[in-house]
């Protein structure tokens, strides 16, 4: 009956929750190549600039800016080009620059086997964007538990700062948070405004662009979850079909369903209709599916006391029930980060981001 | 399939298990109950067990055909009645006869809770409207024997030398021992008599999360501020002025927080605080609500006790805190906290 028994979940006092791997953690070492193609260069001409150069040469900035801009770099939380938010940071006094290594998932741990196998792009990477926007500091957050090389760091003039790897850790905002916590970001102002986080991939990115002058057509994926026998990092070309991918991570016949990101957040998509894309980091495949059916909200109110953006998700569910929008935006709409804990924590199996994601989408 | 019904049948997230379901939150809180009803076995006799049962059979049995009236089948539903009928129980006496306890029990899932909607709509903590409703129709039955609490608030009977209420004759001659009223059966409701234990099983439902810590403790330290710091009030007979007293002032200060200790473990406010309020639907959503719930029922727990008017003492006093905490669901839902 599963009386008393304790759950997976483990609840934190200062907020947010501890999950538990699903499936199989692929190690870190392991990122081979699925494929190899050709790697394009942005310009033939094209002379690498070391990062020292960058800091305060405005010829040099513009040169780094046209080269970003031309490769077609992507943020990938906000899919925005780069070019367009480093125009947009640039008018910001931008004190620190974040590179932020926690995994979304402990099954989904790209960052890490990034930082691990490639972490002196990753710190070069850092070091170009921190000399670009002239920021004081640049600071590689990452998991307590794992065993950075401090050395690279110290080469690259970046600051390792341990951090909790809490979900969601891996969002921007979460990691500000946690930075304004342990007092390496002002109390006084919004951590948005003083500081920016990059995503180690999009780092490593930067790095081979400028310094290798190499496009971004190749793309990290951890594909894991209870759905494969071998969970594994892949190097994978932009634009290779998923089902391909998920053959080499030897995909269980009876799995059940493929998601584009994280267990509690991401998106079913359909391994048959999909492709690596440019912004693709991690697939989870589930083995056995089960989500029963909605029920009356309780009113436990463990929505609210694990929601990261401190706000009422259940009453956003309550307002797109009722069709009130403007009503949501004014109760914190906009302040979700949809990280999903508030529907995979809900007792009663309510559907609470998704309603927030349909007004979203309907704004 | 066109492809638009193709993406509408894929499945939305969270794709994991949850962690905890309304069924399994039910189960446990029910499971955890069994010890007071045990011990109440212990403490009270065999019979206080077949009144417990009574109730929970009752409140299951009514459960059971009114969801299949409305064709409704909702996990943990049952449960949920049960753990009522069996909380109705707890606040009985032990020498109540069964169809008190049948009757509370069948007005608590009846009009306690499907008269609003069912599980997690309801206004009012069910077990707590079949105890009021339970009170008023059959208060002399109930009220056979004194409790400590009685005792206690029947200033009336207070004699005095000078203008000194003897506080201490009737705390240390006359009332049974603060030990007792900790551990052992003592006059008063079945469940709450072993009041360690149910401190034990507060503790157990705050590390489940199914209780934060603020609200049993800024329940019981409200009622202990509130008893400390309330005056208490003597009408004379004979004579117009009445008669006020500090307890901590009155007499020496071992009495006077003997007093408060008093009001601290006698009555229902320990299994109020650590039980009762680990009902989720009648409490409020936030932390920030639920203290304030928890002051204000603590402070109405000693203003029922110290002012209630003889009109109603008879009928308020056994269940002070039952009624400050009614009184505290239906302000939760007026002022959204």
């Amino acid at each position: 009956m599963g009386l008393i028994t304790y759950s997976k979940l483990d609840h934190d006092f200062d907020g947010g929750i501890y999950l538990s791997p699903l499936g199989e953690v692929p190690p870190l070492d392991r990122i081979e190549s699925v494929t190899s193609l050709p790697q394009p260069s942005v310009q033939s001409d094209w002379r690498p600039i070391p990062p020292a150069e960058i800091a305060g040469n405005e010829t040099q900035k513009l040169a780094v800016l046209h080269a970003i801009e031309q490769a077609g770099l992507l943020v990938p939380d906000t899919r925005e080009p780069l070019a367009e938010l480093l125009q947009k940071l640039q008018r910001q006094n931008i004190r620190m620059v974040v590179a932020n290594a926690t995994p979304i998932e402990p099954s989904l741990n790209t960052p890490l086997a990034i930082l691990h196998c490639m972490g002196e792009q990753v710190f070069a990477g850092l070091a170009i964007l921190r000399n670009w926007l002239g920021a004081d500091r640049a600071v590689m957050a990452y998991p307590h538990h794992f065993t950075i090389d401090r050395g690279i760091a110290d080469k690259w003039r970046v600051r390792c700062l341990p951090v909790s790897d809490k979900y969601p850790q891996a969002r921007p905002t979460s990691i500000l948070r946690t930075l304004r916590k342990q007092r390496h970001l002002s109390r006084f102002r919004r951590p948005e405004r003083s500081a920016v986080v990059f995503d180690m991939q999009l780092l490593r990115q930067v790095e081979r662009l400028i310094l290798t002058a190499s496009g971004p057509t190749e793309r990290i994926v951890t594909v894991s979850g209870d759905g494969v026998a071998r969970p594994s990092h892949f190097i994978a070309p932009v634009g290779l079909p998923l089902k391909q991918l998920l053959e080499r991570a030897s995909i269980y016949d009876d799995a059940q369903c493929v998601i584009d990101g994280s267990s509690l957040a991401g998106v079913a998509v359909d391994p048959d209709k999909t492709i690596i894309g440019p912004v693709s980091q991690s697939f989870t495949v589930i083995r056995y599916l089960s989500r029963p059916a909605a029920q009356p909200c309780i009113r436990c109110g463990w929505c609210i006391d694990d929601c990261p953006a401190g706000i009422n998700p259940v009453r956003l569910l309550r307002l797109y029930e009722k069709s009130k929008y403007e009503l949501a935006v004014r109760n914190g709409l906009h302040k979700c980060v949809e990280c999903g804990i508030c529907s995979y924590i809900c007792p009663s199996h309510l559907p609470i981001m998704n309603a927030i994601r349909m007004m979203k989408s309907k704004e | 399939m066109s492809k638009s019904t193709e993406q509408y049948s894929l499945p939305l997230p969270p794709f994991r298990p949850s962690p905890e379901s309304a069924r399994r939150i039910m189960r446990t809180q029910l499971a955890v109950l069994t010890l007071p009803a045990l011990a109440a076995a212990i403490l009270f006799g065999l019979g206080a067990l077949k009144l417990i049962l009574t109730a929970a059979l009752t409140a299951m049995l009514i459960e059971l055909i009114v969801g299949r009236i409305k064709r409704e089948n909702i996990p943990g539903n049952i449960t949920h009645s049960v753990m009522m009928g069996v909380l109705l129980a707890f606040t009985l006496p032990g020498e109540c006869p069964w169809y008190i306890a049948m009757t509370g029990s069948a007005v608590a899932v009846l009009m306690g809770k499907r008269c609003f909607g069912g599980l997690g709509r309801y206004r009012w903590h069910p077990a707590l409207v079949g105890r009021l409703v339970v009170q008023l129709l059959f208060n002399e039955q109930i009220a056979a024997s004194v409790t400590p609490l009685q005792a206690l608030c029947n200033w009336g009977d207070l004699r005095f030398v000078g203008s000194v209420p003897q506080l201490g004759i009737y705390l240390y001659d006359k009332l049974p021992s603060l030990q007792q009223c900790q551990w052992s059966a003592v006059p008063g409701g079945l469940g709450e008599s072993c009041r360690v234990l149910l401190i034990l099983i507060g503790l157990y439902f705050i590390y489940r999360g199914y209780l934060h810590w603020q609200l049993p403790l800024m329940f019981i330290v409200s009622t202990y501020a509130a008893a400390a710091f309330f005056p208490i009030i003597v009408e004379q007979p004979g004579l117009p002025d009445r008669l006020i007293y500090f307890p901590l002032l009155a007499e020496s200060l071992s009495i006077g927080f003997t007093y408060i200790n008093y009001h601290l473990f006698t009555g229902g406010l320990i299994l109020t605080a650590c039980i009762m309020t680990a009902d989720m639907t009648s409490r409020p959503l936030t932390v920030r609500g639920q203290i304030y719930f928890a002051i204000g029922a603590g402070l109405l727990t000693v203003a029922v006790r110290l002012y209630c008017p003889a009109v109603l003492s008879a009928y308020l006093t056994p269940i002070s805190a039952y009624i400050a905490l009614f009184v505290m669901n239906t302000l939760v839902r007026i002022f959204r906290i």
